[in-house]
């Protein structure tokens, strides 16, 4: 039997308190882990949702406003762009392309964009990467009333081509006000992005007019009543579109292109570099992100603490133990390695336990992450840096065995073979 | 003829400027003798059997065990002649909770090599020798693989007799290890170490308050003088 089935033997001997310590333990790496897991996703998530977009241009409003309503579909636009505006933005020489979007409106929860064929031409997400059709097609550039759902929509809701969704007005989950007298038809369904595009619903620019036809202000207007046929006879051009998303010739002109939208003098305008704006945001979250790590770190060194505390506060009941294995020739010094390979231990097995519950958490919430978010957590090794850090963790439980290795030391020494 | 204890004008104190606690001029037990050592508490028994197991150094005079002089040796050494050539029985609780009876015998050999390789020689096997001495312990064999914590205290003392015997060490010191036991124990515990100590050759070095005991030694040591004549 060598020293350390020893030390496994009797901490075997001592398992409740083995079990809490190891909890204890890997709960505060479980902490560290998942952290700094959550950090690192939400960045390449958010990083990956849209490239190649130049510009993104909206009604006069905070940039980080107008990056998350037209990106990440969090948030509200306060104004809308008018038409006139979009085609001036189209028809600019220095633009190559545009896609313009309109907002407001949802179907069960998932939010429904306005937009035309350009989207599905122009948008790109992840490295560079073109949206890509899992079924049907995209919409017609005639027909109305058509819907191209993204992944998630199409799988939760489990539709398939040729069925027929109603539209809500407003974007709460529920609902009271449908536009149920003009059904979309699903004629496409996209490939699954990771991005907030798996979970909305595209129908085109005309749609978004003709449902709203018989609007005003949010409302029905009482006694009018179109139907879906009589609408595609009026002119269905929208007045206004939410955001515009564009791609320059040069990218050169951009910032200049940037000015020139921001001083426009016929209406109030943003434009934001995605990338920029991007920044701003991680900026802004940084401090929060940063003071998560902190505390993640003061808890693993809270819980390590707590564990020499442990060893510590056992070590009087020990001192028997102690004296038998001096007796049998155990040098103080065995002793001392002892105590540093208990710590050691729960250095170990606690982070080992750490990773384990860290990924069973992940695969627990991560769907549910998924949806909720948009964000997509990884079961993977932590970086290089975390494992720097966690590496050194694993050093620091051994040394910080010398603390009670040390004073088990000196108690072996004083109490020779006599300790009672 | 080799001695397996030998002290020569020994003292030993806590703090340099206290009086001694233990001074010893001169003993000799030859090997294979036993020394039976008699004291009331606080006489210094403690500290000679530190002394003796080599976990004590003394700050005067010499401790050669089997003609060795331990106490001038470096504490790794101490340690290692103590894991190979002394078999330590304490007053009680001598055995580990975690471990099962087989386990904790088998304790000696697996820390020296020296008292693993006596034990082979001797029976072959090591388990073939821990159960030779738990037999000879008279340690009933449905106990063998039990957890220590389920006998009795007579019956752990006995195991911790076969503990200290297992791979024939030259010395067994034992530390009052009948104080806890009944008169009924006491004498089969003292006739069956006493017996086996002979078997093998080795020295019993028996350290009690209790004078009665004297009898089963060859020699007696009184501790407590040293001091009275100091006063």
């Amino acid at each position: 039997m060598n020293w350390i089935q020893l030390a496994l033997a009797s901490l075997w001997n001592r398992r409740s308190t083995v079990v809490l310590t190891l909890a204890m333990v890997a709960l505060s790496l479980c902490l560290l882990l998942t952290v700094d897991r959550i950090r690192q996703d939400t960045r390449s998530s958010f990083a990956n949702t849209l490239s190649g977009t130049d510009l993104i241009i909206g009604g006069r409003t905070g940039n980080l406003n107008l990056l998350l309503y037209s990106v990440f579909r969090i948030g509200n636009a306060t104004n809308n762009i008018s038409w006139q505006t979009y085609d001036d933005i189209r028809n600019n020489n220095a633009v190559a392309w545009t896609i313009p979007i309109t907002l407001g409106d949802s179907h069960h929860g998932y939010r429904v964009i306005g937009t035309n064929t350009d989207y599905f031409e122009h948008y790109q997400y992840g490295r560079r990467q073109n949206l890509a059709l899992q079924k049907g097609r995209a919409f017609d550039r005639d027909v109305v009333y058509e819907a191209v759902l993204g992944h998630e929509v199409a799988q939760v809701l489990d539709y398939d081509l040729g069925d027929e969704i109603v539209i809500a007005h407003g974007l709460g989950r529920t609902s009271f006000e449908n536009h149920d007298d003009k059904p979309f038809v699903v004629v496409g369904i996209l490939a699954p992005t990771g991005t907030p595009v798996d979970r909305s619903v595209h129908i085109p620019l005309e749609g978004y007019t003709a449902i709203h036809i018989d609007w005003q202000s949010g409302a029905r207007i009482p006694g009018l009543t179109i139907s879906a046929e009589e609408a595609l006879e009026r002119d269905l051009t929208p007045d206004s579109v939410t955001a515009v998303f564009v791609g320059m010739k040069s990218r050169i002109q951009t910032f200049q292109f940037q000015r020139r939208i921001n001083e426009y003098r016929q209406e109030p305008l943003s434009a934001i570099i995605p990338g920029a704006t991007l920044q701003e945001l991680w900026q802004m979250i940084a401090i929060a992100e940063n003071a998560l790590i902190a505390v993640s770190f003061m808890v693993v060194v809270t819980g390590t603490l707590g564990m020499v505390a442990v060893i510590l506060a056992g070590l009087n009941e020990r001192r028997r133990e102690m004296a038998i294995l001096r007796a049998l020739g155990a040098r103080p010094a065995h002793i001392l390695g002892l105590l540093m390979l208990e710590s050691g231990f729960y250095g170990l097995l606690g982070l080992m336990l750490a990773i384990l519950v860290h990924w069973g958490l992940i695969a627990a919430v991560g769907l549910w992450v998924q949806s909720q978010y948009g964000i997509s957590l990884a079961i993977t090794l932590p970086d290089a840096t975390l494992s720097m850090i966690l590496g050194g963790f694993l050093v620091t439980t051994f040394l910080v065995g010398l603390v009670p290795g040390w004073k088990a030391y000196r108690q072996s020494l004083a109490d020779g073979l006599t300790a009672n | 003829m080799s001695l397996a204890l030998q002290i020569e004008s020994l003292k030993f104190r806590w703090h340099p400027k206290a009086e001694p606690i233990l001074s010893i001029d001169a003993l000799e037990l030859e090997l294979g003798q036993s020394l039976f050592i008699q004291g009331a508490s606080g006489s210094g028994k403690s500290t000679l059997l530190n002394l003796m197991a080599g976990v004590l150094t003394p700050q005067q005079g010499v401790i050669n065990l089997l003609d060795q002089p331990v106490s001038k040796w470096r504490g790794k050494q101490r340690d290692q002649f103590r894991a190979h050539h002394i078999g330590y029985i304490f007053q009680q609780f001598n055995l580990l909770p975690y471990l099962t009876v087989m386990a904790n015998v088998l304790l000696p050999c697996r820390l020296s090599a020296g008292r693993k390789k006596r034990a082979l020689e001797a029976y072959g096997t090591l388990e073939a020798s821990a159960h030779h001495w738990l037999g000879q312990l008279n340690i009933p064999q449905a106990l063998w693989q039990r957890p220590v914590t389920e006998l009795s205290v007579g019956q752990q003392q006995r195991v911790a007799a076969a503990r200290a015997l297992m791979g024939a060490p030259e010395l067994i010191i034992a530390d009052e290890p009948t104080s806890a036991l009944d008169q009924d124990n006491v004498e089969n515990f003292m006739s069956v170490l006493s017996q086996q100590c002979a078997a093998i050759g080795s020295s019993l070095i028996f350290v009690s308050h209790d004078r009665y005991l004297a009898k089963w030694f060859d020699q007696t040591l009184t501790l407590g003088k040293a001091r009275e004549v100091a006063a």
